[in-house]
């Protein structure tokens, strides 16, 4: 007969307790590390992209999106890699499912940010999908009009901003930092102009 | 667009942040303060609003504007 007494002593006997211990830690740690999910994985490439500007000094009122909201969507929907798939990736409302193109696993730390634009990009359909406003079957510019106006500040008017702090601390000169500032405002409004927020105004 | 998704990037608020924040107050940060200081948000230009097209001009301390919208 089978006893947790004779077992406790038997694995006593066999391995201590101290090594057993560790053993199964790092069992589990490593298979955690070997096998990330496909979302787990894509989690990883997004929120390096949504914490990129978090040293920044502006990052105290400006952000990207809210990681716990794309965090939540990502978990909630299927993901799955279609390497056959033409587009970096797509969101299809009727299954809830975003394609990745390239399996997230596999795509190396030179390319995390821009694939992690990319999770960006069709989670921000899913969540428009969850208010009931997907657009895809409307036209390509209203589906477009709210990632077009997101990416564009986050590609060209934030990084500006970053400059500029940059140049702040620089000890550059107050002309040199109002032109870098004129340059954000622009690029911000020039978001505005974009083909699919002429249609269609963002949010 | 905040709401859905918690974007947010307003250039007046980031302003009045350099300007007010405790963060932004010493002296390393005394040149980007007195730049922005003295540009006030320049507005001028085309801008497509829900209502139509919208636009501004700004002289001096005047802003004037105009929209297509009739109805």
């Amino acid at each position: 007969m089978f006893t947790s007494s004779r077992w406790r002593i038997t694995v006593r006997a066999l391995v201590p307790m101290s090594i057993l211990v560790s053993l199964l830690a790092g069992v589990t740690t490593q298979g955690i590390a070997a096998t990330p999910t496909i979302q787990g994985a894509a989690y990883g490439h997004l929120k390096n992209l949504m914490s990129q500007y978090d040293k920044a000094g502006f990052s105290r009122v400006v952000r990207i999106g809210n990681k716990a909201t794309y965090r939540t969507t990502l978990s909630s929907i299927n993901v799955k890699v279609d390497t056959s798939l033409k587009p970096l990736a797509v969101y299809d409302p009727n299954t809830k499912t975003i394609t990745f193109s390239k399996d997230p696993r596999k795509v190396t730390a030179s390319e995390s940010l821009a694939f992690g634009e990319t999770c960006w990009h069709e989670l921000t359909h899913a969540i428009e999908d969850a208010h009931g406003d997907i657009g895809l079957f409307d036209n390509a510019a209203y589906a477009e009009r709210n990632i077009d106006y997101m990416t564009h500040v986050a590609r060209v008017p934030l990084p500006i901003l970053q400059k500029m702090e940059k140049d702040a601390l620089r000890g550059v000169s107050a002309a040199k930092l109002e032109a870098r500032w004129r340059s954000f405002v622009r690029q911000i409004a020039a978001a505005s102009t974009l083909p699919s927020n002429r249609e269609y105004p963002p949010n | 667009m905040r709401e859905w998704f918690g974007f947010q990037a307003n250039p007046e608020q980031i302003k009045k942040m350099y300007l007010t924040n405790k963060a932004f107050s010493g002296t390393k940060w005394a040149r980007l303060r007195a730049a922005l200081k003295g540009e006030p948000l320049n507005w001028t230009g085309e801008w497509r609003t829900n209502w139509g097209m919208l636009s501004l001009s700004r002289s001096g301390a005047t802003v004037t504007g105009a929209y297509t919208h009739d109805r």
